[in-house]
This record gives C-alpha cells, structure tokens and sequence, in this order.
C-alpha cells in the first residue's frame, strides 16, 4: 500500500510540472513592427518642410517629450515636442486635453500628418491625437534651454530656437505693461506684452485670452522666465506654459509708476461688477451701460428724458475702499454730459448704511473737472483724497432730473491712484 | 516553472505521506455528511447574472462521497472554484428523473429549491463523465435529488440556523410519514429565511420554500407520486465594481445597488422569483428486471431583477466612472479630484450611493406634456418620470414529459433507456415596477429619438406609439423565447469480476424561436411576430471502464463525444429588439475524457485523476451598457473553443480511530483554444458597429474559477457524539476574465510592437494566491426518541477581506489610457458564520 500512495504522489508531482512547465503563449493579433530606420529626430522632420506643405506617406515615427500642453488654456489643440535635437509645434485634429502632459513622452505616428509652415512657424499639422499620439512613459523632464534674447532672433527665416523650451534670466516686463494682466479674458482675446531684459531687447510674449491666467496681473519683478517659442513673420514670440514657470521676483532694472489701485472702466458692461451698486431715491431713472460715440469702449450712462423728462433722483455708489495705507490717494474719471438740467454731482461718504438717504455724504464736485457739455470727454483731473485715508470709503455720482430738464450724463474710468 | 503550484501541492504531499505512517483499521465515513452546506453568495453574484438569474448550481456536490469533491463542494466554492473549470450547464440536476436545468441557460437555477436542504440532502450524484440510468447527463456530472416521501427520513425535523451571510434566521419544518399501511407516503418541508441586512451593506434576503411530496402505491407494480415545490425569494443584491470604489470606501464590500430614502435603506437592485414546480410521476415495475419511472411536470413563474433607469438626466449611479475621482486624475483638475476624493473618502452617503430622495423630488418637478398618447392623438400633461425603478423579467412556462427504464438482462448486464419531451417558453420582458413619485414614463428610446429623423425609430412599440407607461405596464421590450426538446438516451452497464463497464448514447432534437410581442421602431420588419426557427439535432456518447487490480486498487478511465445545440439565449444577436440570429449559429462539440487511479483502504482513501476535455464552437454573448451610446451594445462571438486540462487529487486517512485528515489538489490550465469571431451590435441602432472580427483569444486563461485549488483539512470525531474540524485551503492562479475586443486587431492598430500599450492591453491580469481556514464542529444528543443536533461552520475563519476572488474586464475600454475603465474585481467574504440547532423525532 505504501507503494501505491508513493506511486499516485509521483504521478501528481510528474502531471503538476508537467502542467506548469508548458506554459503556453497567448494569441497576439497582426502589430506592426517599427524599424530603426524608420525613426527619425525632430531636427530631421523639420528639414522636411522645404518652401510647401508636405503630407508624409510613409512609416515614419518620431520620439519626443512633450513640453508644453493644453492644461492652462494658453495653447488650444496645440502641444509643443522636443527631443535632444529640436523642438516642434503640433497642430491636433482635437483637443488632447485630459490625455496628453507636459513630460509624457509620445511616438508620433508620422503617417498622415503635414509637416508644414504657418507664417514661417513650422508645424506638424493634422494631427490626430487619438492615433498619431501614442504615449510611451509620463513624468520625463526637460530642461529648458537658457538663452538671452537676442539668441532667439531670427537667423534667415527661423528663430534657431523655434518650437522649443527656452529660459530666459534677468528679464522682466517693460513699463508700459506694468500695470496689465497676461491677456484679456473678458473678450477672450490675446494680447501680446513685452519683456526686455537689462541691455535693452524686447521680445514679445503673447498670450490667449482663453488662458486661465488671462486676468492675472504679470509679476512685476525681474527675474527667470521659462517659455515655448514660437514665431509669426518676423516676429518670434514666447508662449508661457504656466506661472509657475515665471519667477519675476527680483528688484527691477526700470522702475515704472505706480498702478491705479483701482479702475472700473465697464467694459465688461457691468455697473454692478466689482461691488458697484444704484439706488434710486426718486423715481426709477436708472444708470446704463453704452459705448455710443466712444470707439466701442463702454462706460455708465443715466439721462431722465424718455420722450418727456421725469422726475428723479438716482445715485451710482462705489465699492468700498480701504485708503487707509496709502500716501496720496487721489481719484480720477471720465465725464461727457448733454442738455439742461441739475449738474451731476460727485459725493463721498466714510459712514455708508447701504442706504444713500441715512448716509452722511460730502460734496467734492468742486473738486473735480467736468465735461464742458454736447458729450465732449474731459478727464476730470486727479481729486486728491488726502481727508479719506482711512477704511470704509466710498464715493456715488448723485444724478437728479426733474419734469422740465434733465441732463445725460456718461462717467468712465473711475481710477484711484496712489500718487 | 509556476513554484507556487508546486508549493501547493508540497502541502498536500506531505500531508499524505505523514499520513501513511498510521496504521488503523477502524472504517469511518466520509466526512462531508456532518458539514453543512449552507447556500454561498459571493460578492461576484453580480458577475455571473449580470442578464438575469445564472446562478450556479449548488448542493449538487455536498453530498459526494468523494473527498475531493466533497472538500471542493465545502471549501473552494466560496472562492468561485469551479471543478475541472466547467461551467455550470455540464452538470444536469435532475428531480425524481426530471431535468432541472432551464433549456434556456443550460443551467440548473438554485433559486428554486433554495431553503429546502432537508430534501436536496437526499441526493445521488454522479461525478463527471458516469453512468447513469436516469439522465444522459453532462462532463462534470449528474445528480438526481430523489424526492419520492419514502425518501425524507420519517419523523419530524425542525432546525433553527443562524448566519451572517445571505441571511440571518432560517427555519425549517421537514415531516414524513414513510410508507403508511394504507400504502400513501407524505413528505412536507417548509422553511423560511430572513435578513433585513446580509453581510454586504443593503443587502437584504426573504425567502420563504414549501415541498409536498405524496406518494401512493397502488399495488406491487404500480405507485403514483405528486411533487410540488416552490421557493419565492425577494433578495437585494450587491454590486461588483472597480478597487477604486473599494479604496476609496476603505471597504471590499461596498455596495454601489442602495442609497437611502427618508433615512431606510433602500436597493435598486432586488431579485423577485418564484417558480413553483409540479410532477406527477409513475413508478411501474413491470417485472422484478423492469422498471419504469414516468413523470408529467409543469413548472412555471417570476424571475425578476429590478433595476435603476434614467431619462434626460446625468447617470445617477454613484460608481459610473464620470463620479469617480480618477474621472478627475490629471494635470488641471486637481481642484476637482481633490473635492470628489474627500466626498467619496467622507463615505457621504449622498455620494456614494443612491440619493432616492432626489430622485423623488426630481421627479416631482418635471411636468411634461405628451402629445398623441398612446397613438391616440390625445394628450397628457404630468410628471414624466425622469427616475424609474424597472424589473427586467424573464417568466418560465415549461412542461413536459420524462420516462426512464431500467432491464436487468442478466446478472451482468442492465440496460436503461428514457426520452424526455419538453416545451419550453420563456417570456422576456419589463416591467415598471416604481415610478418614484412620477405619474408617467415614456417608452421611447432616448438615442434614437436623438439620433433619427424619423420619429417612429425612437418607439418601442409602433403597435403602441408613445406608450404612456404607467406602474405595471410592459414596456421596453417584449419577446418570447420558445425551445423544444426532444431526447432519448439508453445505457448498457457491464459488471465483471475484472472490469466494469458502461457505454452510452443519447439524440436530441432542440428547435428554437423567438416571438416578438412588440415592433420595434428601428426593426419593424423582424421584431414583431414568429421568428424563423432554429433546428439543431445534436447526439452524444460516453463510456467508460473500471478495471479492479486488486479490490481496493481501481484505474478507471472515461470518455464522451457529445454535440450540444447552441443555446437560445446566446444565438440572438440582440433579442430585446430583433430576431437576427449570429451568422454561422453552429452545435457545439465536446470531447472529453478522464483517467483516474483509486484507492480504497478502510484507513485510506484516494484518487488521482488526469482529465481532458475540449469544447468547439461556443456561442458567447454579453450586453453591457454603454455610458456614451447610452444603450445596450450586444458582443457576440461564435467558434469560441476552450480546453480544460488538469488533474485532481484527493485523499482521506485515518489518522487514529477518532481523527481524519484530508488532503485535496487540482490544478488545471483552464483556456480559450481558438480565434473567435465577433459581431458587435447596439440596441438601438440598424447598422453593425463591427462583424466578421477576429479575436485573438488563443491561450488566454479562462477567468471563470481559480485555476489550482488545495486544500488540507483535520477532522476529530469524539466517540461521545461531537466532532470539530478545520480546513487550511490555498488558491492559486486566478485570473481576471479578459475583454474578447481587446484582443483584436483594431485594439493595437495603431500601435508598434515597442509602445507599451500593446503588453497593457494584451496581457492577461492575474489575481493574487490567497488562503482561508474554515471550521467546523457539531454535537448530538439522543434524549429518548428525540435528536438533538448543533452544528457550527464558520467560513474564513482569520476574517481575510482581502482575497481577490475574480473579476472581469470592462468590455469598454480606451485603448490609449487603459486604466480608465479597470476591471471590476468581488472579494471572498470575510469572517462568516452558520450554526443550527436542529431537532428531530
């Protein structure tokens, strides 16, 4: 009996190794192979585009990391690639957004896409981020390039850094984007400000108003600045991937003036944005938003006549400002007004209730400049606001028309600066 | 070389040679008669009825004397094991000759007889390819519950059972009173089992069953016997998802189906059933050589599933991936994935399960208005449900005729034959079962109404345009699935002082159709009405021997060729809408054979078995919902071959005259063995989305079932009538079922050989190796003529809640970034109990 157990344990321990040791292959369905030749560098695919736009046809791939994708919004079916030989501009067929990062190393499947020029950008063009694109590995790095400005001028046709990441030290934006944000999101546009560094050169950043940094103001220091190049013409141009590329800190080489503390200029068509309110005390008159006469810049505009004129009194009343810190606040608008009627005042208040009537209000119309009338615009000068250094300040434009006149008055440009 | 196998199989070597050493010679029975099988439910529940009620079959193996089945049957089941890796339709169950198993599924439905143990416990099983005089039966085997009176023990049992599992309480009354002088014989059990909460949260389980066996000999010859039972259940269910979900809720049980409603639970998801069954049988012995047993049987019923459904508003489920954090896992979403992480961390019950609060107060604010109701031309204006709670039903009606005989030709040789006629009518269909406080839903279809011009193709009824669907109403879809069967079997045994023998056949003829009860919109043509009927003729058969070396040395070897029809519910290549069949509908064919060596000393008991078996030309289908079709999309594959090769080891010794051990192998290479053809096709759409597709499933491992299980297990049994045990068992090669799609061509089109896409997409995921240790133990009493008997079984006894048990991969993928649509993976339950008092006189 001992045998038989002995001889079944052997007959398991023969089965069992033989079962395990012929393991068997798993099916593969028909891939295609990609031989060496058929890699080439980004340098190389560049120097396919000669004066025309070229559809490639064959196997080709290309490696490359990606360095500059669409998370920030400032690129828009746009991805920049670079390998250790160039960088390149990749124009997708759609959006990539959610699939492809800055560090994903990808294959471009070649085939299919145009290599191409886009006023003397040079771009991989049709490409199709769901099969051209195929990731290889996340969270590579690249460092960027650094270079000095006139580095990036163009050579011939091309900036000789086109398409790639570059590093720009000790520069930092000129006076007279001091005071702006990246770009203009309110219509969504882009806008390009300036950088220089301390010999004096200047290069265009440009940036998308679709941009979430868009309405940031731009750091106002000198200091690093970590781009994507790209060219339009003759014009090369930086593309910010993300603020956390700027590092703007440092003492500046220029100093600029000082920026408003604060501007309501209603483009946005708002009265009530910012904090910005109306009340009507007599009747129901109220102040609108129009851009007549005035270029297309919008500003605030109240008249009483509406065939006949009616009887009212309506008040515009600021936000409340803190001007407790500054040194010499003084305030400046917009005026333009037409027809008869009780002239408009300018009032300002520390104690504001939220009501205008239970409000204590001064009157410092006097000390202000106002449109001469027939809707001509006249600055009104700065209204020094020394008395009002102190929290919880307010100011209103008071409008009163009555049943025989009233006059149409048009404010813009509300700034308070700190002089 | 897998050394993990070799491992395991180490322990079970060793536990027999250390088990030779003894010698004792006092005989014991198999063990398995003292442990209670209690009915499992695995969180993989939702895997395997995903379409309605495939559950598998169970009890069939707890009373096997056979050690390795029996210990398979007890320990491995709850980790999905599969014997051999065969699916559940290669097993036939059988009542008193009647087959059980649906001719729909090919499986026999536990549901029916749930709860009533004391009558399935008298069971003769077969295991694997045998003889049988009752049944052809299948490669993994047969088992005939025998529920003649005569059969249940006379007297009265009553039990009490306690668990944590499915249900909480169970009690059960079994009374029979053997054969009476006026020759009648009546057997009744009844029980009823009871849980406001299973073990997995919103879980709930209430079933009550009822048997009445009466039996009346008429004379020497003649007895006539009537069966009926029934066993209606009302169960809420449990999900399976992705480990994001399980992560996140730092819980491997989380239960995506319930959410609350006015601060109860409630679960989107409950299984309503309830088929009685009815037999009358005929039991003539025409000479003390022949018999013959015949039976008419009617069986009809419920088979709900209700589930969630949503019109013109984002998917409600809180574990659709667009509610999942990793929806959110990337470079300029930080904000978001860091707020949905915290609420899904938070377990806010708002976010991680159903809000039924909304969805009654969005449905109470939805007022709509229906133009030309009905067809009538009338209109409506209500509350249009936005939320439903539907039931997808599918109703049994079968009936049919079974007879079975049996000549003893000589002392050497018996003969048995029977046929079997069944009509068989499944009716498919739902039901609105809630409408949450709506007045109305309207049966359109929410994608064709989008997608089409014509309005017609977004109904789902052009009999009944605009259908205004109210509480109970049929809507949807509403077809019928008619299978009839006709078989007739025979057998000759062969019993000699050498060699024992049988060889049998079998031929069945299997027509199957479809009846449409609605017209579809989109398929006016071939959804209303008679389909064609498929025909198959399909024959079997097996053999087998024993030869007796000694009388306590056997090798046995068994073989069987059979055909099987392609089953109704697999050929129609999206049923809910039209009665196109899959191109090429072909029999399936099954090779099988065995080769076993046994052992039977008083003090030793063992068997080794190498098997083989192959079957071609499997039909496979699975429907899923597609989030962005936002309809069914029906997958189907024809020529799906698999192959099942392994071998199997049980052995039982007796260590003393009071303790037992057992040691149990089997290790398999369970695989697809072919390249399959696809068709892939929406509910909702007249155009294929794909066909003729070539799938590369060659060697891929079949993810149904561990592939290598052991187990080793001590039993003491006190001469003073108590007993405890416990079982170590160990699994091992456990594989993730793969996604058909994602092994063809157009999955790596795009693709090189170097990119890595291509190893993520192909490769095959296996499961971690995992063990539990299970214990049991009981005790009687005989206080006069009354038993009294305890048993204890607790399951997984080291509470280990983090054995992987199985999953599947989404049939939807993105081939670029795999991991967004993972696998949904179930876990083995943790720490659970059974314990019974039972008392009987």
């Amino acid at each position: 009996m001992k045998m038989t157990i002995k001889n079944t344990l052997f007959i398991l321990f023969a089965t069992t190794i033989f079962l395990t040791s012929c393991k068997k292959d798993l099916d593969i369905p028909p891939i295609s192979e990609l031989p060496l030749g058929n890699i080439i560098t980004i340098d190389s695919l560049r120097n396919i585009y000669t004066a025309f736009d070229s559809t490639i046809t064959s196997d080709l791939s290309v490696y490359g990391i990606i360095t500059a994708d669409e998370v920030s919004g400032n690129l828009y079916k746009n991805l920049y690639l670079q390998d250790e030989t160039n960088g390149i501009l990749l124009k997708l067929k759609a959006s990539s957004n959610k699939t492809f990062f800055e560090g994903d190393k990808v294959r471009v499947a070649l085939k299919g896409t145009i290599i191409s020029s886009y006023k003397d950008m040079i771009q991989l063009d049709n490409v199709d981020p769901e099969k051209n694109l195929i990731k290889q590995s996340e969270g590579n790095t690249i460092a960027p390039k650094v270079v000095t400005i006139t580095d990036l001028a163009l050579v011939g046709f091309y900036s000789p850094y086109q398409g790639q990441l570059i590093q720009l030290n000790d520069v930092e934006f000129m006076c007279s984007d001091f005071c702006s944000t990246y770009s203009d999101p309110v219509n969504q546009s882009s806008e390009n400000r300036y950088l220089t560094d301390t010999l004096g050169n200047s290069i265009i950043v440009r940036t998308s108003g679709y941009a979430s940094f868009a309405g940031t103001p731009i750091q106002q220091g000198k200091g690093s600045f970590v781009a994507v190049v790209s060219q339009y013409n003759s014009d090369v141009q930086l593309t910010i991937r993300k603020l956390s590329d700027l590092s703007l800190t440092g003492l500046r080489k220029n100093a600029c003036p000082n920026c408003p503390l604060y501007v309501k200029n209603f483009e946005d068509q708002s009265i009530t944005s910012g904090g910005w309110t109306t009340q009507n005390v007599v009747g129901n008159i109220n102040w609108g938003i129009d851009n007549i006469g005035s270029n297309s810049t919008y500003y605030t505009k109240i008249s009483n006549y509406t065939g006949t004129n009616i009887a009212c009194e309506t008040w515009l009343v600021s936000p409340s400002f803190d001007l407790s810190a500054t040194a010499n606040p003084v305030l400046t608008f917009q005026s333009a007004y037409k027809f008869n009627g009780t002239s408009l005042k300018l009032m300002v208040t520390t104690n504001y209730t939220g009501d205008v009537t239970t409000s204590t209000w001064v009157d410092i119309s006097s000390s202000a400049t106002w449109s001469a009338g027939n809707f001509a615009w006249i600055t009104s000068g700065n209204v020094t606001l020394l008395s009002y250094k102190q929290p919880n300040v307010r100011f209103a434009y008071k409008y009163v028309g009555t049943n025989v006149d009233g006059s149409t008055w048009e404010i813009d440009d509300f700034t308070i600066n700190d002089l | 070389m897998n050394f993990k196998k070799l491992g395991a199989s180490f322990v079970v070597v060793f536990a027999g040679i250390s088990a030779q050493a003894q010698t004792d010679s006092v005989k014991t029975d198999t063990i398995i008669a003292e442990r209670i099988v209690p009915t499992f439910s695995t969180t993989l529940d939702a895997l395997e009825d995903e379409n309605a009620e495939n559950q598998d079959v169970s009890g069939l193996l707890q009373s096997s004397r056979d050690v390795f089945n029996s210990t398979a049957g007890f320990n491995f089941s709850a980790a999905r094991y599969r014997i051999r890796g065969y699916d559940s339709e290669n097993y036939i169950t059988t009542m008193n000759g009647v087959t059980l198993n649906n001719p729909e599924t090919g499986r026999a439905i536990w549901a029916l007889w749930g709860g009533l143990n004391d009558v399935t416990r008298y069971q003769e099983t077969k295991n694997g390819i045998s003889a049988s005089s009752l049944t052809f039966g299948g490669i993994g085997g047969s088992s005939n519950i025998n529920a003649r009176p005569t059969a249940l023990r006379k007297g009265t049992n009553i039990s009490y059972g306690l668990a944590n599992r499915t249900y909480q309480h169970r009690v059960m009354l079994t009374h029979s009173t053997g054969m009476m002088s006026n020759g009648l014989a009546v057997a009744i059990s009844g029980s009823g089992r009871y849980s406001d909460e299973g073990y997995v949260d919103g879980t709930s389980f209430s079933g009550g069953s009822y048997f009445v066996s009466i039996e009346k000999k008429i004379n020497d010859k003649h007895s006539l016997g009537f069966v009926g039972f029934g066993a209606p259940t009302v169960q809420g269910r449990s999900s399976i998802t992705t480990q994001e979900t399980y992560t996140l809720t730092g819980n491997n049980y989380y239960n995506s189906y319930w959410g609350y409603q006015n601060g109860e639970k409630r679960n989107s998801r409950v299984r309503n059933t309830h088929q009685p069954y009815l037999m009358l049988n005929h039991y003539f012995d025409i000479s003390k050589k022949t018999h013959l047993t015949s039976s008419l049987y009617y069986t009809f019923g419920k088979s709900g599933n209700t589930r969630l459904n949503w019109n013109n508003t984002a998917d409600p489920r809180p574990e659709y991936w667009k509610n999942l954090p990793s929806a959110f896992e990337n470079p300029g979403d930080e904000a978001q994935f860091a707020q949905q992480t915290a609420l899904w961390e938070s377990q806010n019950p708002i976010t991680t399960q159903l809000d039924w609060d909304q969805f009654y107060f969005a449905n109470s604010k939805n007022l709509f208005t229906l133009e030309n109701v009905n067809g009538t031309g009338a209109s409506v204006t209500g509350n249009r449900a936005k939320y439903i709670i539907e039931e997808q039903r599918s109703d049994v009606y079968d009936y049919g005729f079974n007879t079975a005989v049996t000549h003893k030709l000589s002392e050497k040789l018996l003969l048995s034959g029977g046929a079997r006629v069944s009509i068989y009518k499944s009716e498919n269909f739902k039901v609105l079962n809630d409408l949450l406080g709506a007045e109305f839903w309207v049966d359109t279809d929410q994608f064709a109404e989008r997608d089409f011009k014509d309005p017609d193709a977004a109904q789902a009824d052009l009999n009944n345009p605009n259908k205004l669907v109210k509480e109970g109403d049929r809507f949807g879809y509403d077809y019928d699935i008619n299978i009839n069967t006709i078989n007739a079997f025979g057998q000759v045994e062969g019993t000699f002082s050498k060699i024992d023998w049988y060889a049998g056949f079998s031929v069945t003829q299997t027509s199957f159709w479809r009846t449409g009860n609605m017209k579809n919109g989109l398929f006016p043509a071939n959804s209303y009405g008679d389909s064609e009927k498929q025909n198959f003729f399909n024959y079997g058969a097996k053999a087998g021997v024993v030869y007796k070396l000694t009388g306590r040395h056997l090798i046995t070897a068994n073989g069987a060729y059979i055909t099987r029809a392609p089953l109704a519910r697999t050929a129609y290549l999206s049923p809910r809408t039209r009665d196109q069949v899959v191109d090429d509908l072909k029999n399936e064919k099954i090779l099988s054979g065995d080769l076993n060596y046994i052992v039977r000393y008083p003090k030793v008991k063992t068997r080794a078995t190498v098997f083989y078996t192959s079957i071609e030309d499997k039909t496979w289908s699975r429907s899923f919902y597609h989030d962005e079709l936002r309809t069914f999309v029906n997958y189907n594959m024809t020529g799906v071959d698999q192959l099942f090769v392994g071998m199997e080891f049980g052995a039982e010794v007796n260590l003393t005259s009071t303790i037992t051990a057992t040691g149990t192998f089997a290790s398999g290479d369970f695989t697809y063995n072919s390249r399959p053809t696809a068709t892939i096709i929406q509910d909702n759409s007249t155009k294929l989305l794909e066909e003729k597709k070539t799938i590369y499933l060659k060697n891929y491992k079949l993810g149904d079932s561990p592939q290598t299980a052991s187990s080793i297990g001590l039993r003491y049994r006190s001469p003073k009538y108590w007993f405890v045990g416990a079982d170590f068992n160990y699994f091992t090669d456990i594989y993730i079922q793969v996604n058909p799609d994602r092994r063809s061509e157009s999955a790596v089109s795009n693709l090189v050989n170097t990119d890595p896409q291509v190893q993520q997409i192909l490769e095959q995921t296996e499961l971690g190796d995992d063990y539990t240790i299970n214990f049991y133990a009981g005790k009687s009493w005989k206080i006069k003529q009354y038993f009294i008997r305890i048993n204890l079984n607790i399951n997984n006894v080291l509470n280990n809640k983090d054995f992987q048990t199985g999953g599947f991969e989404q049939l939807r993928y993105n081939k670029t970034n795999i991991d967004k649509f993972p696998p949904m993976v179930g876990y083995m339950l943790g720490r659970t109990y059974f314990a019974m008092v039972s008392f009987s006189f």
